[in-house]
């Protein structure tokens, strides 16, 4: 077999892990926890994925007077409260309708003031599997790793998990030593638990693991150092996962804010990635749409007053996206299909109130945007999802442009 | 000291002190379980017997779960988080969870079928038959001919050409006039990838070209400005940007009319609860999925006629020889097979390799194995240097046979009005995906790398199998020693068994003796070392 350049994967985490190997090494695998490695990046991630393709067309990208695509034909002439209306929130046009996406109104009327939208990001592909690639990592490579991990890994830090993934959907790339998924019904929390079966007792545990590390480290497995490391850490703080898990499958995002809140406010990750709930794939039934908005944000909106009360609203920042956006050609099911342009809502840290970057003309189609001032330029692209994944990572104190060589970071978004 | 120097060595070096066996690389590759004590000796003795004994692994059924597990994970097939068929009607004697395993496993079953009796690759899309299980049979109408249990219908029964007393699964026939083309007219393939009234088809025949002919999409497919007008026209013909996709989609999806877009489990549900009414009578089971009036609706929905590259296609079967006869489809099949087990992505399985697979491959008439031949006796696959990641990591499903075959003890539970579920081989249940795989829905990338959610797994894996090990009074060999000298001996034994190499126990017997003073327990003590050995990197490698 051709042998290849290793170089392009595996080394730089190689070295980065191995930068901190030697304290790691002279005290165990549990030591990892205690280590006093780099300062991690100062700013937390909680990336919101609405898998499936939403319409932004129904929220913070009205297109009025639509009759192909929209929330508009969904409306029920009989009922004088279900109209939709343009509500400007700051920069952000919001279509608003009271009575099917109330909680879309009550979000902004709370938390405008640390809100952006950005519209008009270019995802290119309409596969859903290749659009989540890009929009997740803002590369095409499946895998490259998502802006949660990589914000959370945020330089050399190996004293904490840099993600926990809740979605299932997160992309770990090469930083997999230092993420973890929880299960579909957070499996993880049963399996930290001592159940009934038989298991070594503590101080044969801390026995195995030296026994773990010396080999690891006999055979140079230094991604396995780092995971048992990280395992050792669990088990210490097992009480404290089992509480920020209860066992079970969550379907909808309001049900996952008190677990991303414990996660972040136990400390025991820098980036949560999240789904925001049940598919937005709406092909047949483009009606949906209404309750997944306004599902999305009021769950945004507990995440938002959560984050608030427990003092972590300063150093987190929340990032909604959808792998896709919605045709403006409403289909013979009275649906829509994918679409190439789609939007995001920031909110949180470092976040301009009110800011909408970007946008779609009448047809839907990006407006140029100068990715620094956020204004229409017509020699400037649509936003690209590698300016937008290297300005969510600017935002959260990573610098970009290790990872997006030069690309532009979209900075129009930060206050 | 030893530590910082160590560490320094390794920093320098960047890789591995020592190679892992070919020996071992290949018998984790082609059955998912350690080469045994006898193999290990004989290849000692005689490193050229290796290519004897892999021929050899051929005929072992965890050839054909490798095969199946291969085929899974690639074309997403394994999807126990997804709602499946319920056990109602012909099915109500069945678990949800005999379901689930069944239903997916149809397409898998049959490609193990043709790589595992040497029968050409080709077949995948060409073949005539099918296989069934009395699951698959009750719920998609193949004949089929084992011990019904309970099925108060006589469809699968009828006119079959099996004794009753058959294995599980059985090759079959379908008999409702569908085309047939291996598993391109797999009911279950096109459950999942599913269709509807607006994709026409083309999940189907992005399928065909992602998966079957490494052709996916071309990346960065660009929207312009719609022409004409939002709610004008139809931009799929009319808008560049859209055409250059649609051209090839389009035709190949045209092929797929007669199948239905899916069947939901919801449907049938209604269907078997109204008493299957002739109206809803296509969403009783056995499902009609292939209906040759589908076929005309190709016209009216204004897709254009079968093609395949521009080569006009007249059917399902007419496609599978064609794709069969491209030469995508050869190099696809060898950077599948060289991909999966190097666990690198098939794209990234160099130019030059796939062309001498290919060779080899066609040489020996399309006999698959004779490519995973190639591949694992390839020099080179046992080097740093062959995988992006190096060294290869166990896959759960591996673990799962791996260590059954060392210690006897699989992982296993019963879930209350579901039933009995392998929990290294699901994920509504399971931990396959914390172990590093996919669920073959929204998880389709699997990590060959550790993190702690994958080591909590293995951890628990190590210490029930060597609790069962020494309940069983299968570990230690000789019984529960505690003698210095036996227990040494014994560590050497399971160590080679294990790791398929020949280390020092020095470490473990201190592991051993520590358990022991502080438990007083000697079969206590042996259970923390058997689980310390089986969580060893170079049993979690290979």
């Amino acid at each position: 077999m051709a042998r290849r350049d290793l170089s392009s994967r595996g080394s730089p985490t190689r070295r980065s892990l191995l930068g901190s190997l030697g304290a790691v090494a002279a005290v165990g695998t549990a030591g990892v926890v205690g280590l006093a490695g780099a300062e991690p990046a100062p700013v937390r991630l909680v990336l919101a994925v609405a898998n499936g393709g939403w319409d932004p067309t129904f929220t913070v990208d009205p297109k009025p007077g639509w009759t192909s695509g929209g929330p508009y034909p969904d409306l029920d002439p009989r009922d004088a409260e279900d109209v939709e209306e343009i509500v400007a929130y700051g920069q952000i046009d919001v279509s608003s309708n009271r009575v099917r996406r109330p909680a879309v109104d009550r979000y902004f009327d709370a938390h405008l003031a640390r809100t952006a939208v950005v519209n008009g990001l270019w995802v290119p592909s309409l596969s859903h599997w290749d659009a989540m690639v890009h929009v997740l990592t803002g590369t095409g490579s499946y895998h490259a790793p998502d802006i949660g991990v990589l914000a959370g890994v945020g330089g050399a830090s190996l004293d904490r998990l840099a993600a926990i993934d809740l979605s299932g959907l997160g992309r770990f790339g090469d930083h997999a030593p230092r993420c973890m998924r929880v299960g579909e019904r957070d499996q993880l929390a049963e399996l930290l638990g001592p159940g009934e079966r038989w298991s070594p007792s503590g101080s044969d545990q801390a026995a195995i693991d030296a026994y773990l590390a010396g080999r690891a480290l006999e055979e140079g497995d230094v991604e396995r150092l780092v995971a048992l490391g990280h395992l050792a850490a669990l088990r210490s703080r097992a009480d404290v996962v089992a509480g920020a898990l209860p066992s079970g499958r969550r379907t909808a995002f309001a049900d996952n804010v008190p677990v991303v809140l414990s996660l972040l406010a136990e400390d025991l990750c820098r980036a949560v990635i999240v789904s925001t709930g049940p598919s937005w794939d709406t092909h047949a039934r483009g009606s949906f749409q209404h309750g997944h908005w306004d599902k999305t944000f009021a769950g945004l909106h507990a995440l938002l007053d959560g984050l608030t009360a427990a003092g972590m609203l300063e150093t987190t920042l929340v990032v909604v996206v959808s792998e896709l956006g919605r045709s403006p050609y409403r289909n013979r099911l009275g649906g829509t299909d994918h679409w190439t342009f789609t939007s995001a809502v920031l909110a949180g840290a470092g976040v301009a109130g009110g800011v909408r970057v970007g946008g779609t003309d009448g047809d839907l189609v990006a407006i140029g945007t100068d990715p620094e001032t956020g204004r229409p330029s017509a020699s400037a692209g649509p936003i690209t999802t590698a300016s937008f994944a290297a300005g969510v990572l600017d935002a959260v104190g990573v610098d970009p442009a290790g990872v997006f060589p030069g690309v532009a970071p979209l900075r129009a978004f930060r206050g | 000291v030893t530590v910082s120097i160590a560490i320094a060595l390794l920093a320098c070096s960047g890789g591995p002190p020592e190679p892992i066996g070919p020996l071992v690389r290949a018998s984790m590759s082609v059955r998912g379980v350690r080469p045994s004590l006898d193999e290990i000796e004989a290849v000692r003795a005689d490193p050229a017997r290796l290519e004897d004994i892999v021929v050899g692994w051929f005929d072992d059924p965890r050839f054909g779960e490798t095969v199946r597990d291969m085929h899974a994970e690639q074309m997403l097939m394994r999807i126990d988080t997804r709602d499946h068929l319920r056990p109602l009607g012909p099915l109500a004697a069945f678990s949800e969870a005999e379901i689930t395993a069944s239903l997916d496993e149809e397409p898998l079953r049959m490609i193990e079928r043709i790589v595992t009796e040497g029968r050409p690759y080709t077949e995948i899309v060409t073949g005539g038959t099918a296989m069934a299980s009395a699951i698959t049979s009750a719920a998609h109408g193949l004949s089929w001919g084992g011990p019904t249990r309970g099925l108060s219908w006589g469809g699968p029964t009828q006119g079959l050409s099996h004794s009753s007393s058959g294995p599980e699964w059985q090759e079959s026939t379908w008999s409702d006039g569908r085309p047939t083309a291996g598993i391109l007219s797999s009911t279950s393939l096109w459950q999942r990838h599913m269709s509807s009234n607006v994709n026409l088809h083309r999940s189907r025949a992005n399928f065909v070209l992602s998966e079957l002919l490494c052709q996916p999409f071309p990346p960065g497919n660009v929207i312009s400005r719609p022409e004409p007008e939002p709610g004008q026209g139809d931009a799929l013909t009319e808008n560049p940007g859209c055409a250059g996709c649609h051209q090839t989609l389009d035709p190949l999806a045209s092929v797929f009319y007669g199948f239905r877009d899916y069947v939901l489990p919801s449907d049938n549900a209604q269907a078997e609860e109204r008493g299957c009414p002739p109206e809803g009578a296509w969403a009783c089971t056995p499902l009609t999925f292939w209906d040759p009036e589908l076929v005309g609706l190709r016209e009216l929905e204004g897709m254009p006629p079968p093609a395949l590259f521009g080569e006009p296609v007249s059917d399902l079967a007419d496609l599978g020889r064609k794709i069969a006869a491209r030469p995508e489809f050869a190099a696809c099949t060898a950077r599948r097979f060289a991909g999966w087990l190097g666990q690198v992505p098939p794209e990234d399985v160099p130019e030059e390799d796939v062309e001498r697979l290919v060779d080899a491959l066609v040489a020996a008439d399309w006999d698959a194995r004779a490519l995973v031949l190639a591949v694992v006796l390839d020099p080179e696959f046992s080097s740093p240097g062959f995988a992006a990641r190096e060294p290869l990591r166990v896959r759960p499903e591996q673990l799962a046979r791996m260590i059954e075959d060392l210690t006897g003890w699989r992982w296993t539970d019963v879930v209350g009005g579901y039933g009995q579920v392998d929990l290294l081989n699901t994920d509504g249940h399971g931990y396959r995906m914390l172990a590093g795989g996919v669920n073959g829905w929204d998880s389709v990338q699997p990590v060959h790398a550790p993190t702690a959610s994958r080591e909590l797994v293995l951890a628990r894996v190590a210490e029930q199998a060597a609790a069962h090990a020494v309940d069983t009074g299968l570990w230690p060999p000789g019984g529960v020693v505690t003698g210095r000298r036996e227990v040494r001996r014994a560590l050497e034994h399971l160590s080679l068994r294990v790791t398929g190499r020949e280390v020092d126990t020095e470490a473990l017997e201190a592991l051993f003796e520590g358990a022991l003073e502080r438990s007083g327990s000697a079969e206590h003590a042996w259970k923390v070392t058997i689980t310390a050995l089986l969580l060893d990197p170079a049993a979690e490698r290979y």
